[in-house]
């Protein structure tokens, strides 16, 4: 699923997947929901974006108080 | 056969509702928030939009709309989930058992209730009840009905919230009755929790319900159900974040796709106007039924969407139900899981073995109306 160029932001839940993806994509920003491996605590959900893109989304998801993991 | 128990629940669905819950079924078939394939993406992306839809009808955001089986559900994950002991919780009298049964549970672990004066008709006398007991004491908890489902009549919760909202009460609303024919917005109206049934006004299938939490609150709601939530498997405990924290478990996808089926339904059709529809029908069998001797109306003088309380002079109530089915017209007889209004209603009354409830919802018809008035007419007779 992840491509060279793209940047996993990690959001926890499915739920705030999906919320980032439809605010991105409202915002014409491209994110594809995916799933991190396993780390300390299990995996979670977060959001795949193009690596040019994630200081913009980033800011974009704290703007609109979707934690970022 | 002629349906007037959508108190109970809705009859029939929109065509809607049906058509998208066969869809779901043969392509939302996978489990949301669990994997990762296109066929999981598929149902998580359309459980989302079911929150999303709730959270536009009920006035909140889409991550604090938490799925359950029905309103019970919702009521006990809100009640036991915010009332701690030594809290004291207030109530009235036109809760039903998913309310008071909890509550009387809670009493036995240390809970303090306070019963609110309430009339059948008047707001005035559980508006200055709730003054008085604020003014006397710390009230930690207000339970209230929406839209009783016995009489039909909707409570004040504006004012109710206003008082709440002045001495730091947190509000917790029963909305199975209302949602559907009465425009609730939670950040409107100052509700904290909002507990409803998915399968009567919203017209969602049976074992459907939600609990909706308001946009920005910062109380604690705590698990009462825990177990697998799809992510942070290593961890111990639930999840921190809402909705997930609250739904253990897989959630009942075909259900909660009927739910966002119905509450699209309703926002397209207009909340007003299924309510003001179904003031129409129950004002239609209100005069009907008040020209037939020895019929007991209960509630006429409520100003109700769609129930019509009644008794037939010398016939027990659940057999009056009894002839009503077999004459083809289905409704509800006895007390109908809301002890403390029939008490109220009884007055006394040794006789009084609880009432029959006429339930219109938006497809019923004045065709109708008239066919059950007539039967209602031809029972007194034999009576």
């Amino acid at each position: 699923m992840a491509e060279r160029d793209t940047y996993f932001i990690n959001l926890g839940s499915i739920t705030f997947a999906h919320k980032a993806q439809k605010l991105l994509e409202k915002n014409g920003i491209s994110a594809t929901v995916g799933k991190l491996p396993s780390s300390y605590d299990g995996c979670s959900y977060g959001i795949y974006v193009k690596d040019r893109k994630k200081d913009e989304v980033t800011l974009m998801l704290r703007a609109s108080s979707i934690k970022i993991l | 056969m002629i349906y007037m128990d959508n108190s109970a629940t809705s009859y029939p669905k929109p065509s809607q509702v049906i058509r998208q819950v066969r869809r779901g079924l043969t392509h939302c078939f996978a489990n949301p928030g669990r994997g990762t394939s296109r066929d999981s993406l598929r149902s998580s992306d359309l459980l989302y939009g079911a929150r999303e839809s709730l959270a536009e009808l009920v006035g909140t955001v889409p991550e604090n709309v938490i799925f359950t089986y029905n309103a019970t559900y919702a009521l006990n994950m809100a009640l036991q989930g915010v009332i701690k002991k030594g809290m004291t919780v207030a109530y009235e009298s036109f809760a039903h058992n998913s309310v008071l049964r909890p509550l009387y549970a809670l009493e036995k672990k240390g809970v303090k209730t306070e019963l609110l004066e309430t009339d059948l008709l008047r707001d005035s006398v559980i508006i200055s009840s709730f003054e008085r007991l604020v003014a006397s004491k710390k009230v930690d908890v207000l339970v209230v009905t929406h839209t009783s489902n016995v009489t039909g009549k909707r409570l004040p919760i504006k004012q109710l919230s206003k008082i709440c909202r002045e001495n730091g009460v947190l509000l917790i609303v029963d909305a199975s009755q209302g949602i559907g024919s009465s425009p609730i917005n939670m950040e409107k109206l100052g509700i904290d929790i909002l507990a409803s049934s998915g399968h009567k006004g919203l017209y969602g299938i049976m074992g459907t319900g939600f609990m909706a939490i308001r946009s920005g609150a910062d109380f604690e709601i705590t698990p009462q159900i825990t177990g697998g939530s799809g992510i942070f498997s290593l961890r111990k405990e639930m999840p921190p974040d809402l909705p997930e924290r609250l739904e253990a478990g897989t959630v009942g996808l075909p259900g909660i796709i009927s739910m966002k089926a119905g509450a699209e339904y309703l926002m397209r059709e207009g909340v007003d106007e299924i309510g003001w529809y179904e003031h129409v029908l129950r004002a239609r069998l209100i005069n009907g039924l008040g020209n037939i001797r020895g019929v007991r109306l209960y509630n006429a003088d409520v100003n109700a969407s769609s129930i019509v309380l009644f008794n037939l002079a010398n016939t027990p109530s659940s057999v009056l139900a009894d002839k009503l089915d077999r004459e083809g017209v289905a409704v509800r007889a006895g007390y109908h899981c809301a002890p403390l209004v029939h008490s109220i209603i009884q007055n006394g009354n040794e006789a009084y073995d609880g009432a029959v409830r006429l339930s219109v919802g938006y497809f019923n018809t004045d065709i109708e109306c008239d066919k059950v008035i007539k039967i209602i007419n031809k029972l007194s007779k034999e009576s």
